[in-house]
């Protein structure tokens, strides 16, 4: 990731270019109309099937499946989340602080690719809901849901407030994101097409312009040095840990529902087969395996994987939870 | 510059100024801060002056502009020597750019404001008009940034400095506002007596409401001493669909980066004038 600086308005009219040039049409540049691969995985897993560990083949691609729309949710989620935040944590701040109209511009871009990446997943969505006759609803109540969450109340609360947490958020999913793409890409030939394209597609994107979550990041630091900015400063990372984290995690649980609506669907039904497996892992294996080194899962909830975040905790001096540095091993992550 | 200094009779008072290129077919009109003249603006002159008819006015009793009467000083009357001044170069039938920093931006506003669809653009470089000052009395962070003005309304204390210590001023400005102390000239400090005249005047201008027609163009240093970045929404309150931009630097920015603000300046006043906000495009 190239880090640009808020304050350098010709390097930011051509990321801008660069943005419009090279951004991706919905209709256009998906092949929608080749459907899903039910047949293949969605993402690959680790030797534990991220908890699930000793599930059979058939298990797998289920949970596979299982992890990846709750992937495709999670990220839609938090990117449905953008617009009702735009004010409070975008606008708000750039109106205070008018540093260029630039960046105004490139945010408005922001929030327009954040929605079109929202929508490409919830066409996903809809495609997969078509091809297996699963109602749609039924599936949107197994996977993660932000709205009115803690999480997202926490996130207006600290934007109304003055304080940035938003962006750690932000600047967390799109790291994580472009982690997911790694994963997928490194089965490519082994997981459905259109989930490829579609990460494919989000991750191109998302690396073109993650450096923006980072510049309003950094405007924070040069705001007008008063104790409130200065608090925020030190405290926002760490809300955004706090929320975030437990929201993935709450939001995971939803997978034991399956258990109730095994006999509507056979999808269901091998899902719901392979909970006790998960019921299987003591308490302290379960926390460990979810939080340390089960992909997707931990990449999320545990700061220790976002590598890009660092520099800026050091300018902003947050307060940090003590973590050990870890590292994904995409080579571990394998399909079949 | 000396060469392209104009002495006139303006309103019956001499009145200096500094005038290049007459015959660029639009206008900048330049109005100067406190501690500063006409001369300070000598960086953008050089930067703008090519393609422009550069006007830039000194403020009374400095250079050759005395100031016989304290009358001579007020918003007001300001305004009417400034429209004898475009007279006077020729310029008032040309488009007409005005371009401030600091004290001057309070001249420049109301300049824009009895100009109205005259005035093409305002640019103000680390400045804030009279009203929008007075909106700022509420914020602690600014009322700290302005101690200097607070000291220069005690009766004798910056004559009796005038007297016996003149550079001490100028120190406190260069240090605080980055600025190389031999490029101050000792006589502008006598432009302080602007400071009291405007606050006289706040009792009327906290009433004055008007509008400026002119696109607004604020630049604001991200380290300058003595204000705070103007916000859009205190611009927003006297114009419409401004453009504000910070960048990096100390408060006399014109100084420390000319050619950075003349780009700025220029790309500003060379945009037509349809300010409908340029939105970005995405294929969805």
């Amino acid at each position: 990731m190239k880090l640009l600086s808020p304050f350098d308005h010709i390097a930011l009219a051509k990321q801008l270019e660069l943005q419009q040039k090279h951004a991706w049409d919905l209709e256009d540049d998906f092949p929608w109309a080749q459907g899903i691969d039910l047949e293949k995985p969605f993402v690959p897993l680790d030797e534990n099937n991220i908890a699930f560990p000793g599930a059979s083949q058939e298990q797998r691609i289920a949970l596979s499946q299982m992890i990846g729309l709750m992937v495709n949710e999670t990220i839609c989620e938090m990117e449905c989340s953008l617009p009702r935040l735009k004010y409070q944590a975008w606008e708000q701040h750039l109106r205070r602080f008018p540093v260029n109209p630039e960046m105004f511009d490139l945010g408005e871009l922001f929030f327009a690719e954040e929605e079109k990446h929202a929508e490409s997943f919830r066409r996903y969505m809809n495609i997969f809901c078509d091809q297996t006759s699963i109602d749609r609803k039924t599936v949107k109540s197994l996977l993660p849901n932000a709205l009115n969450s803690v999480f997202q109340k926490s996130m207006i609360w600290n934007a109304e407030k003055g304080g940035h947490a938003f962006w750690w958020v932000v600047s967390a999913v799109e790291e994580t994101s472009i982690q997911v793409f790694k994963a997928v890409h490194f089965n490519k030939e082994k997981v459905d097409p259109l989930f490829y394209t579609l990460h494919k597609r989000h991750a191109e994107e998302e690396m073109r312009h993650e450096n923006y979550a980072f510049m309003m990041l950094d405007l924070a630091t040069q705001n007008a040095p008063n104790y409130k900015n200065q608090f925020f400063n030190k405290v926002d990372v760490l809300l955004s840990e706090l929320v975030a984290g437990p929201w993935v995690l709450t939001e995971l649980t939803k997978i034991f529902k399956t258990k109730d609506l095994a006999k509507t669907h056979p999808f269901f039904a091998t899902v719901a087969s392979c909970i006790p497996l998960f019921e299987n892992m003591s308490k302290i294996q379960l926390a460990r395996a979810l939080f340390s080194h089960s992909p997707y899962v931990s990449w999320l909830v545990n700061p220790a994987f976002r590598k890009k975040q660092k520099e800026m905790k050091q300018k902003h001096h947050s307060i940090e939870l003590p973590f050990s540095e870890a590292k994904i091993d995409y080579q571990k992550l394998k399909i079949g | 510059m000396e060469k392209n200094l104009r002495v006139k009779q303006i309103r019956g008072e001499k009145t200096s100024y500094l005038e290049i290129n007459p015959e660029g077919k639009e206008v900048l009109f330049f109005f100067h801060g406190f501690p500063d003249d006409a001369y300070s603006w000598n960086g953008l002159l050089t930067e703008l002056s090519l393609n422009y008819h550069c006007i830039a006015p000194f403020a009374r009793g400095l250079n050759e502009s005395p100031m016989k009467d304290d009358n001579r000083l007020t918003l007001d009357s300001q305004t009417l020597d400034f429209l004898e001044i475009l007279k006077v170069a020729n310029a008032e039938n040309k488009k007409i750019h005005l371009i401030s920093h600091d004290l001057g931006a309070v001249a420049a506003w109301r300049m824009a404001q009895v100009l109205g669809k005259r005035a093409t653009t305002l640019t103000v470089i680390n400045g804030l008009s009279l009203k929008q000052f007075l909106r700022r009395l509420t914020n602690p962070q600014q009322l700290v940034k302005s101690w200097y003005i607070w000291l220069l309304q005690v009766p004798g204390l910056m004559e009796t400095i005038l007297k016996k210590k003149p550079n001490f001023v100028l120190e406190k400005a260069a240090a605080l506002g980055g600025r190389d102390i031999s490029t101050f000239n000792l006589e502008a400090l006598k432009g302080f007596k602007l400071y009291r005249q405007y606050l006289k005047e706040t009792p009327v201008e906290i009433k004055n409401n008007a509008k400026v027609k002119a696109r607004v163009l604020s630049i604001n240093s991200l380290e300058d001493a003595f204000l705070l970045p103007t916000t859009l929404d205190e611009l927003e309150k006297d114009c419409q669909n401004p453009e504000a931009r910070i960048i990096p630097g100390k408060h006399w920015i014109h100084h420390e980066n000319p050619k950075v603000v003349a780009d700025l300046i220029t790309k500003f006043i060379g945009k037509k004038n349809d300010k409908s906000q340029s939105s970005p495009e995405v294929g969805l």
